[in-house]
């Protein structure tokens, strides 16, 4: 069921209904103490039934996984055993990423070890499963570590309910990509009964309408022709390639960006509030400025858990560096392209990490005045754009081969124009993007940049009829969000 | 709560509202813009007495100054027009049905035949609306069902859509901002009385001037279809499915209104046809006199010849000269000379 679908409409229609409409039955009955538990129980049932229409099968494993998380916390809170409690996270741990790497990565790592024998010259035949990856598995799996890891180290206390916690895991809209929530910030949410916010609801909806713009509008367009220069086999010029790779750029992040903030929109008019994943991570002034606004709960997911666990900036951090970036790439497919675009970005990180310039631009764009904005700042974005695009033709290419021949097709001076697109698809796209731009950059401060415009009413509503209309016009033909597979 | 809910319904009145402006603005007919370009120049000739309508392999293929200078009885237009399907050729004959006072200067009508194809994007464009009307898509809803599990589900969100006018919203709004941008192009084909140079549409439509200058080969799945065409003829079964027989039903209820009125009806096989078993179904319909095979390869190889081709579905010019003049010729061996 994906968002940008009429089904997904209905079912949430349904839900929200029925959520809000707990409290005043409740109320009616004098049973305001159990607004909690059927708020939370209905979160539950939608989940699950939202995750079912994707595949029924796998709900299996998202209990199984929840359901020992959840008595692996409790064991671990009631004992005082060091020995006991490594243990019990031992069990999480081996559990959850033995259940990811059975799904993800069991073939890919048979078939590279098969490749290796054959490279020595021992040829075997490699066991292939081929199993059907759970929707959302890399997302709900971490999100349910987290919390094991958060309650060994006393981060967090237990939590008491399964009921809460099953809806930690499952929580709709944020199950099967993300943002990866926490357990310190989420689990408090489902402890009090949730009152209705006019405010929260009425921004969710802004950020609902922009994320539709972004995923339904611009990536799911920018797809379009993204898809014909990554097709294998294309054989355009370096001018068509380039184009290419700048639009699989913008239809990543639209893709992504647009699915975090419609499911943090949704969640919003749930009365819960998500973690910002996105900062306009596009503004950035160098790489460490990117990861720090890229798909911020997964980069904080791996800098909490095993960045500093590893030892962080102060023992051996250029291999820390190193292991966070393949593992972050890897952590999106089992392909060498995925740790080869891991592999790229801590080439790009380490000589700011030694110039001691990765933390630097904590500061926003735009904030030094305009002429430091336009001679410094603005040839920076553009830099780290560049390289971030180069990163994406790893990220999008179906093997290394593949990459290869895309950064080959930059050279080429064959002249294939794109013929299934007239002048006026090139107007409209390009409207698309300039929209894009020119207003995340003017709500970049903000959680989203819709909520942040200081214009008037009347272009303010003018603005949200215009992309109401272009979402309307772009909408049902329900195109997949890229990080489904992941 | 409450005003939350009023607020976006507020704002939902709002955006529905505003995508319906431009069809208070607009004029009423927003169909097929190839019909209506050309139909008041043959309101405003009433010495027309031939009417062809089709889709492009109509426009494409027939001549009428050639075919009025075969038969030398008829005074002929084209109406035929690119893309135009099956059924809107079948609910614009409906239209006509009800001018009764353009009918009387009518005498004959051929009507270019094809199997209807289900295509969700149709829908989403000024020209599907011309066919959501609530008849004509319970006439669709039970056409396609049987071919397309989701034909009656996508339908009927077509039609919602359309109702609230959020299906074709786009074209509307273009359609009011830049009037010209759609008709240009039926208005630039607009010679010979409807007919139109395969090659000159090629070259002044942007789309397959790309194409032509990608180098690619517009004939090469020619072959393919001639021999579609051949096998359907060689296997002349009689069986048709469910969908076409209710295509059927309604061209043969057409052929009875028209003569009713005065004007004769003449089936002809659309050329180069693929996918479906068109000369089975051609068999169910109502012949009248005349019988046209022009579709079958083995009796007209010509019209499959890449040397008469402007493309695998259409024919060129030279092609369109023995089109028209065949078809001429079989007309006048029925109706006889002047």
């Amino acid at each position: 069921m994906l968002f940008n679908s009429l089904k997904f409409l209905v079912f949430f229609i349904a839900v929200f209904g029925g959520y809000w409409s707990i409290r005043p039955i409740m109320q009616k009955l004098g049973k305001l103490s159990y607004v909690v538990s059927f708020q939370n129980l209905l979160l539950l049932l939608a989940s699950y039934t939202f995750y079912a229409a994707w595949n029924v099968k796998f709900l299996g494993l998202i209990l199984a996984s929840s359901v020992l998380d959840y008595y692996v916390g409790k064991r671990m809170s009631k004992t005082r055993s060091d020995w006991k409690r490594k243990a019990l996270l031992g069990l999480s741990l081996s559990f959850n990423l033995g259940m990811l790497g059975l799904f993800k990565y069991f073939d890919f790592f048979s078939e590279s070890f098969a490749d290796l024998l054959h490279s020595v010259g021992m040829s075997i035949n490699p066991v292939v499963l081929g199993l059907a990856l759970p929707v959302g598995i890399s997302f709900y799996t971490f999100q349910t570590l987290s919390y094991s890891i958060d309650v060994y180290r006393n981060k967090i206390p237990a939590e008491k309910k399964l009921l809460t916690f099953l809806v930690y895991v499952a929580y709709f809209p944020q199950l099967v990509a993300g943002p990866i929530e926490r357990a310190s910030r989420f689990l408090p949410q489902l402890h009090s009964a949730r009152s209705f916010s006019y405010t929260l609801a009425i921004d969710g909806c802004r950020q609902i309408l922009w994320g539709f713009f972004k995923k339904v509008v611009v990536a799911d367009t920018c797809a379009l022709f993204a898809n014909e220069v990554f097709a294998p086999g294309y054989e355009g010029g370096g001018v068509q390639v380039a184009l290419g790779i700048l639009f699989f750029t913008l239809q990543i992040y639209g893709d992504f960006s647009g699915y975090s903030d419609i499911a943090i929109g949704i969640s919003k008019l749930m009365g819960i509030q998500l973690m910002q994943n996105f900062a306009t991570p596009y503004f950035s002034r160098n790489i460490g400025e990117f990861w720090r606004r890229w798909h911020i709960s997964l980069s904080t997911w791996f800098r909490d858990y095993l960045y500093i666990p590893l030892g962080g900036s102060r023992t051996k951090p250029l291999k820390n560096i190193l292991i966070i970036f393949l593992v972050s790439g890897f952590w999106h497919g089992a392909n060498w392209t995925f740790i080869l675009w891991g592999a790229y970005h801590a080439l790009l990180y380490v000589p700011l990490f030694l110039m001691g310039k990765n933390r630097s631009h904590l500061d926003s764009l735009g904030s030094s005045g305009t002429t430091v904005f336009w001679t410094k700042e603005l040839p920076a974005v553009l830099t780290t754009f560049i390289l971030v695009a180069v990163g994406w033709v790893f990220f999008r290419a179906e093997s290394i081969h593949h990459a290869y021949r895309v950064f080959l097709g930059l050279k080429s001076t064959n002249y294939v124009d794109f013929p299934l697109w007239s002048s006026f698809d090139w107007a409209w796209v390009g409207l698309y993007i300039s929209i894009m731009i020119v207003i995340e950059f003017l709500g970049r401060n903000h959680e989203h940049p819709l909520q942040g415009l200081n214009i008037s009413v009347f272009f303010r509503w003018s603005l949200y009829l215009f992309l109401s209309f272009l979402v309307i016009h772009h909408f049902g033909d329900e195109a997949q969000f890229i990080y489904f597979q992941f | 709560m409450v005003s939350f809910l009023f607020r976006l319904l507020f704002f939902l009145i709002l955006v529905v509202g505003t995508i319906n402006v431009p069809r208070l603005l607009l004029p009423a007919y927003w169909g097929n813009e190839g019909h209506a370009v050309k139909m008041p120049y043959v309101e405003s000739h009433e010495h027309i007495n031939t009417l062809f309508i089709g889709s492009s392999r109509t426009q494409f293929h027939i001549d009428p100054l050639l075919f009025d200078s075969v038969t030398g009885k008829t005074k002929s237009f084209n109406l035929g027009y690119s893309s135009t399907r099956g059924e809107e050729s079948m609910f614009f004959l409906e239209g006509l049905l009800a001018q009764k006072d353009f009918l009387k200067n009518i005498d004959y009508i051929f009507l270019e035949v094809r199997p209807l194809f289900y295509d969700e994007q149709l829908y989403k464009n000024l020209r599907g609306k011309y066919q959501l009307n609530r008849d004509r898509l319970l006439f669709l809803q039970s056409y396609f069902q049987p071919i397309n599990e989701f034909a009656t589900k996508d339908l009927s969100k077509a039609y919602v859509e359309s109702l609230l006018g959020i299906g074709m919203l786009r074209e509307e709004w273009i359609q009011l901002l830049f009037p010209s941008v759609r008709l240009n192009k039926s208005i630039a084909f607009f010679e010979r009385r409807g007919f139109a140079n395969r090659k000159k549409a090629i070259e002044s439509d942007q789309i397959n001037s790309n194409l032509v200058a990608a180098g690619v080969d517009f004939t090469d799945n020619l072959d393919n279809r001639r021999v579609f065409a051949l096998n359907c003829y060689e296997a002349d079964t009689e069986t048709i499915s469910t969908s076409d027989s209710f295509y059927v039903a309604r061209l043969n209820a057409l052929y009875g209104d028209l003569s009713k009125e005065g004007v004769t009806l003449y089936f002809i096989p659309t050329l180069r046809f693929e996918n479906t078993n068109l000369p089975s179904l051609f068999k169910k319909l109502h012949q009248g006199d005349l019988y046209v095979e022009t579709s079958n390869p083995s009796r007209y190889p010509d019209f499959y010849n890449p040397e008469f081709s402007g493309d695998a579905a259409h024919l060129n010019l030279q092609g369109a000269r023995q089109y028209s003049i065949l078809l001429a010729e079989l007309f006048l061996s029925i109706n006889g000379p002047l």
